[in-house]
């Protein structure tokens, strides 16, 4: 069986298997590095999560599953040399946001609050994201950036689909305590 | 709190999840280069030029395993170029040191650490910015499963530019130099594109703040809201050297450390978080005085090269060997200049495929004070040597390819 989600990369033509995957995965994989990593790095990383591919090609089954959670995979992998990177960005993110919502004082009141209370809320989320450990924060961000299923996720990440699921669930709900409830926002949820 | 699945808390969480970051996930990528490199790697392999590949899986077997422990191993290494290029001596390296007595690492440092100080600081009127710019050579390592891998070099140049008030928005531009060239692996050589040509990311308006540690651009990018004033760079980072010491292990800790099989130094390493440090280009003289003090009382500091080239400046290279690494720093003791930092490999390298000796880092730093335009305005602690830049083709070729000012050390 071969079709775009699950080419058959060990036997197809390199070129041309390779132009199609890259055709339908950079774009949106560079968009998810760029989140994580900024996209300096995001670029290094598109290339070397396709060349790393190339070399691999033999490893992927494509009767085991869709080529997309195997190419995250690749990158989660990639993204792991990128901790102190990653979780200094979201440090920094939290400084800045945290800085700028008094620059916006002198806005209309309700435009005032609501940008407030997304600055605070992206603020918060970019602190708590820094502490997440690495596998919490991949489970989150490949759900929500990458908008892998679940499966994919188990896929990229090489743990079960009910691990993923039970993570997803803690990590959300750890985030809800943290970005959400700090500023009082619990009564009318 | 009160857990309501599904309720307008997991509606503002994933809204603050689509805003974080948004901008840089939203940004239209230029990626034909990137897709030129991975096709002419392809067609490499159609062609047969690469002939080591994995073994297909059978269907029984996980793949993933195998993926996951294909992470590849991504260090910044250089390879040992050839004479006479811009991070090697040339043919006529310094020859005085020879005849002189030879100065401990303490001497060297602590000379520097007095001239810092005897120096000051740039000053930096209104308006005008300090430039700091960096020219590096790394590579990429790559390694496999099966403990093979290989690396490729890559050189960039970065220039900073930041303000007088140092929570308006700094200017950072990187721009790739040259085709990453083939150092070496376990693997037959496959060809490596050009690198991206600078173009969006080549002139970036970053926000930029102190960041845990050091000054940190990764956080914001795109042009946006100025933070607050952060107030003196470094000013929360303790002088006294036994103080200074436990915060860079603390930090380093915290900052620094990414746990890696290959990697045999502690969590809490002190010398990459002072060198971190000293090479960001912006850190106050008399925390650079005490950041020399920290170096020469570690454990086996000592100095390796009396004329250490860097750049188109020669210094004394100061340093610690390890069995992995031998990490240094060239500083210019006569006027307490940080030049460069240097990693070598040791005697068993990380990454087995390359020679033992062979240079892992060398980032040569230079900062000067310039108006808007970029004209050089005055001199901190040496006068420049030049204020014309060139760049250059890649990083084989002989030919230096910066030449900057120097008028303040990058420390």
């Amino acid at each position: 069986m071969a079709d775009g989600d699950r080419p058959d990369l060990a036997s197809g033509d390199p070129q041309v298997e390779f132009a199609r995957l890259f055709d339908a995965h950079a774009r949106p994989l560079r968009a998810y590095l760029a989140g994580r990593v900024g996209a300096d790095v995001a670029d290094d990383l598109v290339a070397e999560t396709f060349l790393l591919a190339l070399r691999k090609r033999a490893s992927y089954d494509p009767e085991r599953a869709p080529v997309r959670g195997w190419l995250y995979g690749i990158a989660t992998n990639l993204l792991r040399n990128h901790v102190r990177h990653e979780v200094r960005g979201f440090r920094a993110t939290a400084r800045a946001h945290g800085g700028s919502t008094a620059e916006h004082v002198e806005d209309h009141e309700t435009r005032i609050a609501e940008r407030m209370d997304a600055h605070r809320h992206v603020r918060d989320l970019a602190a708590a994201l820094a502490r997440l450990n690495k596998i919490d924060r991949d489970v989150l961000l490949l759900t929500s950036w990458a908008e892998l299923e679940p499966s994919e996720v188990a896929e990229a990440l090489g743990v079960p689909p009910s691990t993923v699921r039970s993570r997803l669930h803690r990590v959300r709900r750890r985030l809800r305590n943290t970005v959400l409830e700090r500023h009082g926002e619990d009564g009318d949820a | 709190m009160r857990e309501e699945p599904g309720s307008r808390h997991d509606d503002r969480l994933d809204e603050a999840l689509e805003l974080l970051h948004r901008d840089r996930r939203s940004e239209h990528a230029e990626l034909a280069d990137v897709r030129e490199r991975v096709l002419a790697a392809a067609r490499a392999e159609a062609d047969g030029e690469v002939v080591r590949l994995p073994r297909r899986v059978p269907a029984s077997r996980r793949w993933l395993p195998a993926v996951a422990a294909a992470a590849a191993v991504l260090v910044l290494a250089v390879l040992v170029p050839g004479a006479g290029s811009w991070w090697s001596p040339p043919d006529s390296a310094p020859e005085q040191a020879a005849v002189q007595p030879a100065p401990s690492a303490r001497d060297v440092l602590e000379r520097a650490a007095g001239a810092a100080l005897h120096s000051g600081d740039p000053v930096v009127p209104e308006g005008a910015y300090r430039r700091v710019t960096e020219h590096a050579a790394a590579a990429v390592h790559i390694r496999f499963e099966d403990g093979g891998g290989y690396s490729y070099l890559r050189e960039s140049r970065q220039e900073t530019r930041v303000p007088a008030n140092t929570g308006d928005v700094w200017r950072v531009r990187t721009v790739p130099l040259g085709t990453p060239r083939w150092l070496g692996g376990t693997v037959p050589e496959f060809p490596l594109a050009e690198q991206e040509k600078a173009r969006s990311r080549d002139e970036r308006w970053h926000l930029c703040d102190r960041g845990l540690l050091a000054v940190s651009c990764d956080g914001v990018k795109g042009a946006g809201e100025p933070v607050r004033d952060p107030g003196p760079l470094y000013d929360a980072v303790p002088r006294e050297p036994g103080e200074l010491r436990t915060y860079l292990a603390e930090a380093a800790a915290r900052e620094l450390f990414v746990p890696s099989p290959e990697r045999v130094e502690p969590a809490g390493d002190v010398w990459d978080a002072a060198v971190l440090l000293l090479a960001d280009g912006l850190v106050p003289a008399d925390l650079r005085a005490a950041l020399f003090r920290v170096l020469a009382e570690l454990p086996g500091v000592h100095v390796t090269e009396r004329a250490a080239h860097a750049g188109e400046r020669t210094g004394v290279a100061v340093g610690t060997e390890g069995d992995r690494r031998v990490r240094e720093v060239i500083v210019d003791p006569g006027t307490g200049e940080f030049l460069a930092s240097r990693v070598t490999a040791g005697p068993r390298p990380e990454q087995p495929w390359l020679s033992p000796g062979t240079l892992l880092e060398l980032r040569v730093v230079s900062t000067t004070v310039v108006t808007g335009a970029g004209e050089v305005t005055g001199t901190a602690s040496a006068p420049p040597r030049s204020v014309t830049e060139t760049t250059r083709s890649g990083p084989t070729e002989a030919a230096p390819s910066v030449t900057v000012s120097v008028e303040r050390p990058s420390g």
